[in-house]
């Protein structure tokens, strides 16, 4: 169907010792060549372990279950020998916080030139060689390869886990919050080379992000998650001109507008429901102002509405002002 | 270049303090001295007061510490009191004994707790990892005479149990000398690897666990690395890290032999030293062999300080 990557019902249940808790509860997607696809939520919304599911690199206490096709090939119930040749060539990913995700102890360069050796099998001085030109794409000096991750700037090092995660040329690239701990300036660039080497390398991008605005800035289409369930999927434009659902509606509310006289900021009273076990209906419920009686009762699914725009809500016709 | 300079000057100060800890120690321990060296019973006082004229006792306390600081620096540690000789001869003969003995059985330990540590973080929670940890801390929780004495037990008639060679054996060749070297050390040797592996063991697996939890790990996972990779290169030589710190202090501390073992096994080595120098009041060789073990714990912890400089990159541009 000409898509990358096509996720059907994903689960991802973490099974605690003194809980179990469904941080992903059957998310579907999927991914269009060259797309940026945006995953937005609140912290706890299972962004992260949805993303990290896919490149099965959770915990063992987690449980996944449901489908991903990588380019046609299904990777949830592939051999882990076989997912460790996937990883890094096919699916890469640029993780919340490089100055932890970078092993201290050795430099830029290695890091960089490890898949290289280990998955393309270059020489060491050609997996170097070419790291040095990874950095150079991602504008960093690569006099930088003999430098430790301590060594470099919070901007530097995400750019170099950048270069890191394009090393093997992947099909996808999972961003995790790559901007977060970092200025807007910073941010701004960053962005703006994410688009570049999508357009370089043909990449296929998902970029997960709290912040609406900032995913408004790159991304082609933005699914909303809320409580480990996708809320609403709606291309970017559309997504900001007509949520249909409430949390949509809410948290668009919540962002700041420039050019307003100072005003108070719109918050959502209330906070997320406890996912061990998830309530019953819909897990919004708890905060939106328009329940009804099947809320209550029946999780609502993701129901198209027009093409591409698609809405979790048993209430999104009832067009009524917020 | 400044930070080892600062540390350099540390360690000095770190002596001073060591010696004059060192000297009123003793001094403040119950006994006379002189009395101590003549033990005889009906000592005339003038016979003290030569015995005190000729160690030096006589003079004012701050008089002997300026004394006893001057002869430590010049490399004399005085004369022992049961054995008539300089201390310092006598330390570095019973040290060579102890370190035959000793350093191979560490660095045995060593390896084996270290090799054992990464196997039980691998496998950790299954059922390997399980038994590895029941036996290392089971032999470390052992008393060490009593497992020496088990050791002579069950293995004594195939091993020798006493000594460094059989005594008044003529010895052919070098070869001949040392295999009997070999049949006494073996048993003492095991009993120090059983209990002391143990330790080296536990720290290297709890270390590996720390470090798995690290994100960089998960990185390395996500990069496609197996994990007998991510270990090798990630994470093993990280944990390592702290843990070179304790191997340097470790192998420090074997000059002071090993008291219950060189008993156990009577062989002539620092530790035995100790147990009669303790038994017959030798201050002299208890003031050296502690001033001896002080300073060979600043060097190693100058030494790892280094060390650490040139392993931790983190540590180096600083």
């Amino acid at each position: 169907m000409g898509e990358v990557l096509s996720v059907r019902d994903l689960r991802v249940v973490y099974r605690l010792p003194t809980a179990t808790v469904e941080a992903v509860g059957g998310v579907s997607f999927s991914l269009a060549p060259g797309e940026i696809l945006g995953l937005a939520g609140e912290s706890g919304c299972g962004k992260t372990s949805a993303a990290c599911a896919l490149m099965r690199i959770l915990p063992g206490t987690a449980e996944v279950r449901g489908e991903a096709f990588l380019e046609g090939t299904e990777i949830l119930g592939l051999p882990e020998d076989e997912m460790s040749k996937v990883r890094w060539r096919r699916i890469a990913m640029v993780f919340q916080n490089a100055q932890a995700a970078l092993n201290p102890t050795k430099t830029i360069g290695y890091q960089i030139a490890e898949p290289l050796q280990v998955h393309l099998g270059y020489s060491r001085r050609r997996a170097l060689q070419e790291a040095g030109t990874l950095l150079e794409r991602v504008r960093i000096d690569p006099k930088r390869l003999r430098d430790y991750p301590h060594q470099l700037s919070g901007g530097m090092r995400q750019r170099a886990v950048i270069a890191m995660a394009l090393a093997c040329r992947p099909a996808v690239l999972i961003a995790d919050e790559p901007t977060t701990a970092l200025d807007v300036m910073v941010q701004a660039q960053i962005i703006e080379l994410l688009k570049e080497l999508r357009d370089e390398y043909g990449l296929s991008l998902i970029y997960i992000s709290h912040d609406l605005m900032l995913l408004s800035e790159i991304c082609t289409r933005i699914a909303v998650m809320y409580a480990g369930l996708i809320a609403e999927v709606a291309p970017t434009g559309e997504l900001f001109r007509k949520p249909l659902h409430p949390y949509t509606r809410k948290l668009l509310g919540a962002v700041t507008k420039l050019g307003f006289r100072a005003q108070r900021l719109e918050t959502i009273p209330g906070s997320p429901p406890r996912l061990s076990p998830p309530p019953p209906g819909c897990r919004f419920a708890s905060r939106c102002h328009r329940t009804t009686e099947a809320c209550g009762r029946e999780v609502p699914g993701l129901e198209p509405v027009e093409e591409g725009h698609a809405v979790a809500c048993w209430n999104w016709r009832d067009d009524g002002a917020p | 270049m400044r930070y080892l300079l600062r540390r350099l000057v540390e360690s000095l100060v770190t002596v001073m303090l060591i010696l004059t800890v060192t000297f009123f120690l003793f001094r403040v321990i119950p006994g006379d001295p002189a009395r101590i060296l003549i033990r005889g019973p009906g000592i005339t006082r003038d016979v003290i007061e030569h015995y005190e004229r000729l160690f030096g006792l006589d003079k004012p306390l701050i008089v002997q510490f300026g004394l006893f600081v001057r002869e430590t620096f010049r490399g004399n540690l005085g004369i022992s009191f049961a054995y008539k000789t300089p201390v310092l001869e006598l330390l570095f003969e019973r040290m060579g004994n102890t370190l035959v003995l000793l350093v191979p059985a560490t660095l045995i330990s060593i390896l084996l707790g270290l090799f054992l540590g990464v196997l039980a973080a691998w496998k950790r929670g299954r059922p390997l990892d399980f038994a590895l940890q029941v036996i290392s801390l089971g032999f470390w929780s052992i008393p060490t005479f009593w497992l020496g004495m088990i050791m002579i037990m069950l293995l004594g008639r195939t091993f020798s149990t006493g000594g460094m060679v059989t005594a008044g054996a003529a010895h052919g060749s070098i070869w001949a000398y040392l295999a009997d070297l070999g049949k006494h050390m073996f048993l003492p040797a095991l009993t120090l690897v059983l209990i002391m592996h143990g330790q080296y063991f536990m720290i290297m697996r709890s270390q590996l666990a720390e470090e798995l939890t690290e994100p960089y790990t998960r990185t390395a996972k996500a990069k496609g690395m197996r994990p007998a990779r991510i270990l090798r290169s990630h994470v093993v030589p990280n944990a390592m890290l702290p843990i070179t710190t304790l191997i340097a202090l470790n192998l420090a501390t074997l000059v002071a032999g090993f008291i219950t073992i060189e008993t156990v096994f009577s062989w002539p080595g620092i530790g035995k030293l100790v147990y009669r120098a303790i038994l017959m009041r030798d201050y002299p060789v208890l003031q050296g062999i502690l001033i001896f073990l002080s300073l060979s714990i600043v060097l190693a912890n100058f030494l790892a300080d280094i060390l650490y400089t040139v392993l931790d990159p983190r540590i180096r541009y600083r």
